[in-house]
């Protein structure tokens, strides 16, 4: 059930939200869109086509201390702060929604999460999107709130109650619209089969794709940082010139990295880069649906956009759905 | 008693000094070591026996020569202090060319008075137990390194490209962008200044490790001449393994 709002409205509902959150939206820099704080709603890019970095730049900060040594004394340094995404895509929101997933008891995810507000809005899908594939185009209450775009208009469906304490206020018409379903519906350039596909990597471990692939692929550690999914972390102390003054800072890792599977002794699990890159879609379609039920991707094809060497996520998947 | 620390200087711009003066914990570190030895910092300076020395610039004359010898000798560490100690730096450029027609075009008449020496990163001259890199150096990353060592920890290297700090800052990527950029093989925890300023990176700090060269190059050459691609592994780190030989033209 959705409730209509008139696009000039949202104007007010964004300044509501404002009152009490920190309020994140896309917005246009250059040629591109990024994800910004936003004061005032005519900034907002309601019509984006997706932006650089996905929500995981407020929930998952690149660099974040998470203790410190302040004069010898411990401090905890859980976050505290009240954020609302505003016009989110699905698969983004959906993102969210399967990060919950792993930091479910991580304290200073949740800190944040806890406390979250997700407005969800329509897309219009472009050529690299695949969210259809990866079951993340239908709305789930990952969004607080979602509008969907209804010609010039949008009607509103809220998901959850803090969704709802929004619903219910002056901007949205009174009368209730029946939608039984809300999803982007679209064809998508490369359908995938992508729970097949994520069992045939096992069974098909060294398929051709892999090496060349590895072979194009610079790891410059893009994809990995632009998707709203990958988030392996390293932790890093930090000492400020005195001992007993410092941090513990979480950081963003990559798994591209000749680093990142490195252990103590200097041993190595992953050596070459062919089995660095294979092991983003290990851990994305098989191992993570094992766990979980969903791949760790929703498909908005930002590891496609930002790609310098124009690799193509779905190709080396569909190389892999044979058999 | 403190440790004694000197910091010396070769052919070389300072930058990196100041990058030192810059630090926002330069008090704590002026509290908890003695310098015994910093020109740029200091009226009075005498040699002795360091704990460790740090060495900014590059080695082009024979005096440069025999100091970084001495300096060795008198230091338990030795750490190299920017892209011309690393990697021979923008002086180094020379090193490609011909250095009688340059020093001609600058020195005029004086010119055969101008010694210049084939240059070597500090490395290739004596033992360099740490490198501290970029041009300039970034102040955070001498904090780390002198943190280390009053810890008594081993300093790490990086290990990440410098897409890695350019891409968490949200940039635009300057390939994209059909901009010839160094930036996926290049050692990164620079905080990549460069792309965020919309230039893309010139590679200053040298080769990360395990860098993606073949395929960085064929990618390059889609974009940008050879031409640009010789000059832009030519322009900081110009004697840093990798960047020598694309440098050298062998692309």
């Amino acid at each position: 059930m959705g409730k209509r709002i008139k696009k000039e409205n949202l104007k007010r509902l964004f300044d509501d939200i404002s009152k009490e959150y920190k309020v994140i939206a896309p917005v246009k820099r250059g040629e591109d869109y990024v994800l910004e704080e936003v004061k005032d709603f005519s900034e907002v890019a309601l019509d984006y086509p997706t932006t650089i970095l996905p929500a995981k730049k407020f929930i998952l900060p690149y660099k974040e201390p998470i203790f410190a040594l302040d004069g010898g004394e411990f401090k905890e340094l859980i976050p505290d702060e009240k954020i609302a995404f505003f016009a989110l895509h699905m698969c983004d929101a959906n993102a969210i929604g399967r990060l919950d997933l792993v930091f479910w008891n991580d304290p200073y995810y949740q800190a944040r999460r806890e406390k979250m507000l997700i407005v969800g809005i329509s897309c219009k899908p472009i050529e690299t999107c695949f969210c259809k594939s990866t079951g993340a185009n239908v709305l789930t209450n990952a969004c607080d709130l979602f509008l969907k775009a209804d010609g010039e208009n949008y009607i509103g469906f809220s998901m959850t109650e803090k969704g709802r304490k929004f619903l219910s206020q002056l901007y949205f018409g009174p009368e209730t619209v029946d939608v039984r379903e809300v999803k982007i519906d679209y064809d998508e350039k490369m359908h995938l089969d992508i729970y097949t596909i994520g069992r045939r990597i096992l069974e098909d471990y060294n398929n051709p794709v892999w090496e060349q692939t590895a072979k194009r692929c610079l790891a410059c550690t893009n994809c990995t940082l632009v998707c709203p999914l990958c988030y392996c972390f390293d932790v890093i102390d930090e000492t400020f010139i005195v001992p007993n003054e410092g941090q513990r800072v979480r950081c963003w890792d990559s798994c591209l990295l000749l680093s990142f599977a490195r252990v103590a002794g200097g041993h190595n699990f992953r050596k070459d880069l062919k089995a660095r890159y294979r092991n983003i879609y290990t851990h994305k379609f098989k191992t993570f649906v094992d766990e979980f039920g969903v791949p760790s991707c929703v498909g908005c094809g930002r590891c496609i956009t930002f790609c310098p060497a124009d690799i193509d996520m779905r190709e080396t998947l569909s190389k892999l759905g044979g058999a | 008693m403190k440790p004694k620390v000197a910091i010396f200087d070769l052919t070389d711009c300072e930058g990196c000094e100041v990058q030192i003066v810059n630090s926002k914990f330069i008090d704590r570190i002026l509290g908890g070591v003695e310098f015994v030895n910093f020109r740029l910092g200091q009226r009075v300076n005498r040699w002795d026996d360091f704990d460790v020395a740090f060495v900014e610039g590059a080695v082009i004359t024979s005096e440069e020569l025999e100091l970084v010898k001495k300096i060795r000798e008198h230091s338990k560490l030795v750490i190299a202090l920017g892209s011309c100690a690393c990697f021979g730096g923008i002086a180094s450029i020379n090193n490609f060319l011909d250095i009688n027609e340059g020093k001609k075009y600058v020195y005029g008449e004086n010119a055969d008075k101008i010694e210049f020496l084939y240059i070597k990163p500090l490395p290739e001259i004596i033992k360099v137990d740490f490198m501290i890199r970029g041009c300039p150096i970034a102040t955070e990353d001498f904090e780390r390194v002198v943190s280390d060592l009053f810890a008594g920890r081993i300093p790490k290297e990086h290990t990440r490209p410098v897409c890695m700090d350019c891409k968490s800052k949200g940039n635009p990527c300057q390939l994209l962008k059909g901009v010839a950029c160094a930036g996926p093989v290049a050692y990164g925890g620079c905080g990549a200044p460069c792309p965020t300023a919309g230039m893309p990176c010139d590679g200053c700090r040298g080769p990360l490790e395990d860098p993606q060269t073949t395929a960085e190059l064929e990618l390059l050459k889609k974009i940008a001449s050879k031409d640009d691609i010789v000059r832009l592994f030519r322009k900081f780190a110009p004697m840093a393994p990798i960047f020598k030989d694309i440098g050298g033209g062998k692309l």
